[in-house]
């Protein structure tokens, strides 16, 4: 009878825990905003330059640990240069310069 | 690399095409090694009831499974352990002889597993194999472990 | 008591799957009180387990035998210490602790994720609901830890190989992992469906996948120290289904751990990635399946097993949902770059890969060998140590040979003539090593010669890689080597912290092979005055000693140990008698010495007329293994200790581009 009683007050409890959110009055901010295929395509760019960009990092400490040798170095950093100099060229293209 | 364009997947550059077969190889490879293995080492053994054991299996190694019933001798002592083992669904039963180390759990109504040869109605197990199974005190009734000496 | 530990299940299960429609419609609705209460769900659901597990925890600590599962695995004479331990010690406690793992690290997740991942909140709900909801379903229908019946005077008591201090720790901590991968699965899965398939998800799920990683590594090495020690048959692995299971995810979890570098990098193995967490998080469930319940000893035992078709539900949903959001999304998933060069790092990650993948393979092909030729023909076999054995050397020793090869080569592409340069030394040291095993006479196992060379090579690649590493900054930046060194680690933590891992490993293979391949043993009837000898150990037998413990009687064969005339002290390896289980276990004796070798010793016997059965093994360098785990752990620590660098980075990108979500 307690226990019937105990559990009857924790469903309650739950119960309006998790209807409250569904009852109370709406607001604005109640629609999350969708995920846009711009920003699909800003978001690719901007990996796409930050893993240039890494790569690039990397190929230097790499380099200096002669873990590769200076002519394979100069080929991969030029390669990688212009794709990150390639990645933001697009995202400047995508983003009009404010102001 | 020379040129800075980047091979696309449908116009793969020569080296590209070369890392794809190297791939390709170390797979078949893998595969190879598991074929070849599975189907040339004998590396698995039939496990038995004791009905099924005492039919066809003469003198092969056999893993052999059922319930103790009844128990005489010391396996530590150069006579060895004799014990009686019974089906886990049948009636049948057959005598085992036994060498070597007893596990804890060993005794008479548990579930066991040994490995050995059957001759002349004898189980004559290979020494230091007697497994016993979990005793089902804390398993579900249903589920009789397959654990080890390790678990 | 019970009905309110039943009710707050039930209660649990149905808000769970309130939980996943919550999720859904807020995912599909773009609604965010959706999201807000299907999240407050999420909460009542640990709530209400908390509930559950304290009721369960508090029956067991008053001995309320009239819950069936207290009664079946404790006793009034259990000391108060293993009380903890029996929560896991039925099928029912263990899956209730897992529902209480799962829903915490769930809520955390969520927190975690709530800025960086916000269009990613109503699907993780809905596929951490839905796990959820498998696992309270097992509770209330098939496995209730709340099952009542008239309460007998004492309890079973607890199998004595569960009382045991590793007990305490090697479960939860094994559970911990297992449930932990249940993370990156869930943000695999959200990210798909999300349509987020840019890195955000991996970097999120990276950590848990490293910490659940450690968690089942240490729980492993627990066990296997467990069984070393404590259940005595003289090995530490037993390639038993259960070992096996936390093995499988282990292995995969290995892989995913290392592909993930290639797809941050180069943008590829999106689509392979997430087929690795899938079944990182699939074996996981297999091996929670496995470990609670014996369906693999024979397709009857499955099919009378009430639990069973519950887990292949469970593994078809997993893997089947996963495939399914895979090649919807595959137009997403697309790889940005390709392999440069077959000399490059991300070709050694790919054969790493394959490899690990294949290990893993092999280990669940010898797992469930027994229903498959059950299923084919009509006679169940089964595969053992041989079997898993040949794939281990197979497989491991390219493996850590490309452990070695993985440092030396630079990402994107080296030339044959700077390897050639960085090769030297470590070969060189490959070769010594191996000559030197051979001059020693350890030429009786040709893997372990193998073995022991390719550690070598590997040990002096990963030193030359501190050194390297330091001596750049050194000229850089003009630091000591100290600092040098100190800053490398604290800058580059994954890099180093995962080189401290592989160390670990290296140490684990060489205590392996050297306490399996390189043992000595003796057995004997002793009566006595008489003895044993055991590599350069001779062991006396004085007589039998009896001992009383809290709920078992002991008696221990004691034996001087001299070596080369000088004694060693005495070893007393023993059976316990335990009262009220009624069983008996073997205490093993070991001494370590000094070159981290062990002298083990078992009581296989005790005669009538005083005579003693004793086994006795010498095994060097095993305690490598147990130094191993420090290395493991410390690695693993450094390698998820969080990095502000790389997490700014990360921010920085996400910060450019206002993205929908919480905030």
């Amino acid at each position: 009878m307690i226990a019937a009683l105990v559990l009857g007050l924790i469903a309650l409890a739950v119960v309006i825990g998790v209807a409250w959110p569904l009852v109370r009055p709406a607001s604005a901010g109640d629609q999350l905003d969708p995920f846009t295929e711009g920003q699909r395509r800003r978001l690719a760019l901007r990996e796409e330059r930050d893993l240039a960009l890494g790569a690039l990092k990397e190929l230097e400490v790499d380099h200096a640990t002669h873990h590769i040798g200076d002519e394979d170095y100069a080929e991969l950093v030029a390669d990688y240069r212009a794709r990150a100099a390639e990645a933001i060229r697009k995202l400047d293209a995508e983003i009009p310069p404010v102001g | 690399m020379s040129d800075a364009a980047p091979a696309t997947p449908e116009n793969p550059k020569p080296g590209i095409r070369h890392v794809r077969l190297v791939i390709a190889l170390a797979v078949a490879s893998l595969l190879g090694t598991f074929a070849v293995y599975t189907a040339f080492a004998d590396s698995s053994i039939p496990v038995l009831g004791v009905a099924q054991a005492s039919t066809g299996y003469d003198g092969q190694k056999v893993r052999l499974e059922g319930k103790v019933t009844e128990t005489s001798g010391d396996a530590a002592d150069p006579h060895g352990m004799r014990f009686i083992l019974q089906d886990n669904e049948h009636a049948a039963t057959m005598p085992v002889e036994y060498h070597g180390a007893v596990p804890d759990a060993y005794r008479v109504g548990r579930a066991i597993v040994i490995d050995g040869t059957f001759k002349n109605g004898v189980f004559t197990a290979i020494p230091d194999t007697l497994v016993t199974k979990c005793p089902s005190k804390y398993q579900d009734k249903a589920t009789t472990s397959t654990s080890s000496g390790s678990s | 008591m019970a009905l309110i530990g039943q009710g707050a299940l039930i209660l649990a299960l149905l808000l769970a799957i309130y939980a996943a429609a919550g999720g859904l419609f807020a995912g599909l609705g773009r609604d965010r009180r959706f999201l807000t209460s299907a999240r407050n769900a999420l909460w009542a659901i640990l709530a209400l387990v908390v509930i559950a597990d304290a009721i369960f925890l508090y029956a067991i600590f008053t001995h309320d035998f009239s819950f069936k599962v207290v009664a079946d695995t404790t006793s009034r004479s259990l000391p108060a210490g293993y009380m903890f331990t029996a929560w896991w010690g039925s099928q029912a406690g263990s899956l209730l602790l897992w529902v209480t793992i799962l829903g915490a690290f769930s809520l955390l997740a969520l927190r975690a994720t709530r800025r960086a991942l916000g269009e990613l909140q109503p699907w993780l709900i809905m596929v951490l609901a839905l796990i959820g909801a498998f696992f309270l379903v097992l509770l209330v229908v098939p496995a209730s830890p709340f099952v009542t019946q008239l309460a007998p005077a004492d309890g079973l008591g607890l199998n004595p190989s569960l009382q045991n201090p590793y007990m305490a720790i090697h479960p939860p901590a094994l559970y911990l992992g297992y449930v932990g991968l249940a993370i990156p699965f869930a943000l695999a899965m959200a990210a798909m469906i999300a349509g987020r398939t840019d890195a955000r998800w991996l970097v999120a799920s990276r950590r848990w996948t490293l910490a659940s990683w450690g968690f089942l590594g240490i729980g492993m090495l627990l066990g296997s120290h467990w069984a070393y020690t404590e259940v005595g048959w003289g090995g530490f692995w037993a390639w038993d289904p259960v070992e096996n299971a936390a093995l499988m995810p282990w292995l995969v979890a290995t892989a995913f751990l290392h592909s993930v570098m290639v797809q941050e990098r180069k943008g590829m193995l999106k689509v392979w990635n997430i087929c690795l967490i899938s079944g990182a998080f699939a074996l996981s469930i297999f091996g929670t399946f496995l470990t609670r319940s014996g369906i693999l000893s024979s397709i009857h035992a499955f099919v009378s097993t009430n639990i069973g078709w519950y887990f292949v539900f469970a593994l078809a949903a997993v893997l089947g949902g996963a495939f399914g959001l895979i090649l919807w999304r595959l137009p997403l998933l697309k790889a940005d770059q390709r392999i440069e060069s077959l000399v490059s790092r991300e070709a050694t990650f790919l054969f790493n890969n394959l490899l690990l993948v294949g290990l893993a393979f092999a280990v669940l092909w010898g797992v469930i060998f027994p229903l498959l030729t059950e299923a084919v023909g009509s006679v169940r076999e089964t595969v053992s140590t041989p079997f898993y054995v040949f794939f281990v050397v197979a497989f491991g020793i390219p493996l850590l040979f490309l452990m070695g090869v993985g440092p030396l080569i630079a990402w994107r592409r080296a030339s044959l003539k700077q390897l050639r340069r960085s090769f030297l030394w470590p070969v060189v040291a490959g070769l010594i090593a191996g000559g030197v095993m051979i001059g020693f006479g350890l030429d009786s196992s040709w893997p372990g010669v193998a073995a022991g060379s390719v550690c070598a090579f590997v040990t002096v690649t990963i030193l030359s890689e501190f050194v390297r590493g330091a001596a750049a900054r050194r000229s850089i930046h003009g630091e000591n080597w100290l600092v040098a060194l100190l800053h490398l680690i604290g800058r580059n933590r994954r890099r180093y912290g995962g080189y401290i891992v592989h160390l670990g490993v290296i140490l684990f293979v060489i205590g392996a092979i050297g306490s399996s391949a390189y043992e000595t043993r003796a057995e004997g009837l002793l009566k006595p005055g008489q003895s044993l000898t055991v590599g350069s150990n001779v062991l006396t037998f004085s007589g039998v000693e009896k001992t009383r413990g809290p709920n078992y009687v002991e008696r221990a064969a004691v034996l001087n140990v001299t070596s080369d005339g000088s004694s060693l002290g005495t070893l007393k390896p023993a059976k316990r008698a335990y009262i009220r289980e009624q069983t008996t276990s073997n205490e093993v004796a070991i001494r370590t010495t000094m070159t981290a070798g062990d002298l083990f010793i078992i009581l296989d016997g005790i005669r009538g007329d005083g005579a003693v059965q004793i086994k006795a093994f010498y095994k060097p360098v095993v305690g490598l293994l147990w130094i191993a785990g420090f290395f493991f752990v410390g690695g693993v620590i450094l390698c998820v200790w969080p990095d502000e660098r790389e997490a700014r980075r990360i921010l920085r990108r996400y910060a450019e581009e206002p993205l929908p979500g919480e905030s």
